[in-house]
């Protein structure tokens, strides 16, 4: 794959395969060097698995693959995985400017927490995969790469966007119960990061959108993850909702 | 060819072996005279489907029969070049290209990898020529041919398939051609199943180990062009090994 010389910001994106991962990775891959953890959907850009090639003139460059996603398939509940991811990250660029923990566990039961046991079964997987992981993640990348490098840190502007919910702020039907508190964890892990972090020069914030793509719009969403990624803040929890009932765009306010 | 193609952008996979898969490949106003000219064959001409394929589960009409139609863009020299340049492969001229049709619950095919011999009447095609299977009344498969008729024996380079008159496709319909990683693990399916979505594509450079297979279609019929490029024998035996050509049987 076509691959340029300059230098961009490195993201290591889990969920690259999901909503969310897809679009960034189509709206962003030619801005970072994408290092798009999966684990069986990709996204839909170009990668080092596949390109795109102008059927009459097969050998000349195309400005699309100047993307550079790097697809790294891993199943992320699985031990010493997230370990792998950065260590192949790390050997790849020798380094990471920003973690987007995008990838997510959602299971909802409509009839609520005391229909059988499905949720309370459910409540494991939920904070492993949404808490656990992006924890591990960010405090893995701490101890591999950010921690001796904070002036680098600073320079560079590293940081961390978790991807969590309004569902971790606000009570909705559904059966959103444990989904909704693993979000709640996540948005409080984020501003916990944010503090320990500082000492480093990492900085740490959430993104709590609406339901995407129906109600918010993805590319919003995706569009949030690099406001953060170029800004100062830290500890917030960006909510991303609809301005007003009917009306176009969406709204981010921090918490 | 720039006046029929659509889509400028198709897409270079490597994986579970290197591949080319295209949506949209003409422009409309073109699939549809496709599409039109191959239900009217299927109106008019019915028998010319015939169940001659041992052991796959489809019909299949030789498209030399219709080369002066638009279905003819599949067999015309500057197609040939397209798809020759595209899959890298330094292609001889001759092309072999058919129609297939899937009632629906065909049974799905094995896993083969279309490194299969051919044979051509003739002496090879010039620049801008080509030579179909059929022509000359020589089998492009059994190698029978008439008395005195000079043939050759070129292997199958390219092969391509172009979706085309089917209903719309869901996922769960099957109808797909199965992708396989290798023979071994093939029972346990496809690791890429493409769907058979009208005017869309998938096209691969033929080699010991393009494993592929159609997929049970459940509920409804599976429609396509399936063609061939082909290059020298000597250049597969070079690569791969004279053991390695899928000699019919």
């Amino acid at each position: 794959m076509p691959t340029g010389s300059e230098q961009r910001r490195v993201c290591l994106l889990t969920g690259a395969g999901g909503t969310l991962g897809n679009a960034f990775c189509q709206a962003y891959g030619a801005q970072y060097d994408i290092v798009a953890v999966c684990r069986r959907r990709v996204p839909v850009a170009p990668s080092q698995d596949e390109w795109l090639v102008d059927p009459l003139a097969p050998d000349a460059e195309l400005p699309e693959n100047d993307a550079r996603v790097y697809v790294v398939h891993a199943d992320l509940e699985q031990p010493g995985q997230v370990e792998r991811v950065i260590d192949i990250a790390l050997a790849r660029h020798g380094r990471v400017d920003l973690l987007v923990n995008a990838a997510a566990y959602s299971f909802w039961h409509e009839q609520g927490v005391v229909d059988g046991d499905l949720l309370l079964d459910s409540v494991d997987r939920h904070f492993a995969v949404n808490v656990g992981i992006p924890l591990r993640f960010a405090t893995r990348l701490a101890q591999r790469f950010w921690l001796p490098n904070d002036l680098d840190n600073r320079m560079q502007n590293r940081n961390i966007v978790n991807v969590s919910s309004l569902a971790g702020s606000r009570v909705y039907p559904g059966g959103q119960a444990v989904y909704a508190a693993s979000k709640a964890a996540l948005n409080q892990l984020t501003r916990h990061l944010a503090v320990e972090f500082g000492e480093f020069g990492v900085r740490a914030n959430a993104l709590a959108p609406n339901s995407f793509p129906s109600i918010v719009s993805t590319d919003s969403v995706a569009k949030a993850i690099a406001r953060l990624d170029a800004d100062t803040a830290t500890g917030k929890v960006l909510v991303i909702d609809e301005q007003t009932p009917g009306a176009a765009g969406t709204a981010a306010r921090a918490r | 060819m720039d006046q029929l193609l659509a889509n400028r952008r198709w897409v270079r996979r490597v994986r579970p072996f290197p591949h080319v898969y295209a949506r949209d490949v003409f422009r409309a106003d073109f699939y549809r005279s496709l599409h039109e000219e191959f239900e009217r064959i299927e109106r008019d001409d019915p028998k010319t489907f015939e169940r001659n394929m041992g052991g796959y589960d489809a019909t299949g009409a030789p498209l030399i029969r219709f080369r002066h139609g638009p279905l003819g863009v599949f067999v015309s020299r500057e197609w040939h070049d397209v798809i020759a340049a595209v899959a890298g492969v330094n292609a001889t001229g001759d092309i072999n290209a058919a129609l297939h049709h899937h009632e629906p619950g065909s049974a799905s095919g094995w896993p083969h990898n279309d490194l299969n011999p051919s044979t051509f009447v003739g002496p090879p095609p010039g620049p801008d020529e080509v030579r179909l299977g059929g022509e000359g009344g020589v089998g492009v498969v059994s190698g029978d041919r008439p008395a005195g008729a000079t043939v050759r024996e070129v292997i199958r380079g390219v092969s391509l398939l172009f979706y085309l008159g089917n209903p719309d496709w869901s996922p769960g319909d099957g109808g797909e051609t199965g992708l396989f990683t290798d023979y071994a693990t093939s029972a346990r399916g496809p690791a890429r199943a493409v769907p058979p979505i009208n005017n869309s594509m998938v096209m691969f450079e033929c080699t010991p180990r393009t494993w592929h297979a159609f997929i049970s279609n459940r509920v409804k019929p599976r429609n396509s062009v399936v063609m061939w490029l082909h290059r020298a024998k000597d250049e597969v035996v070079e690569r791969w090994g004279d053991e390695n050509i899928a000699y019919w049987k």
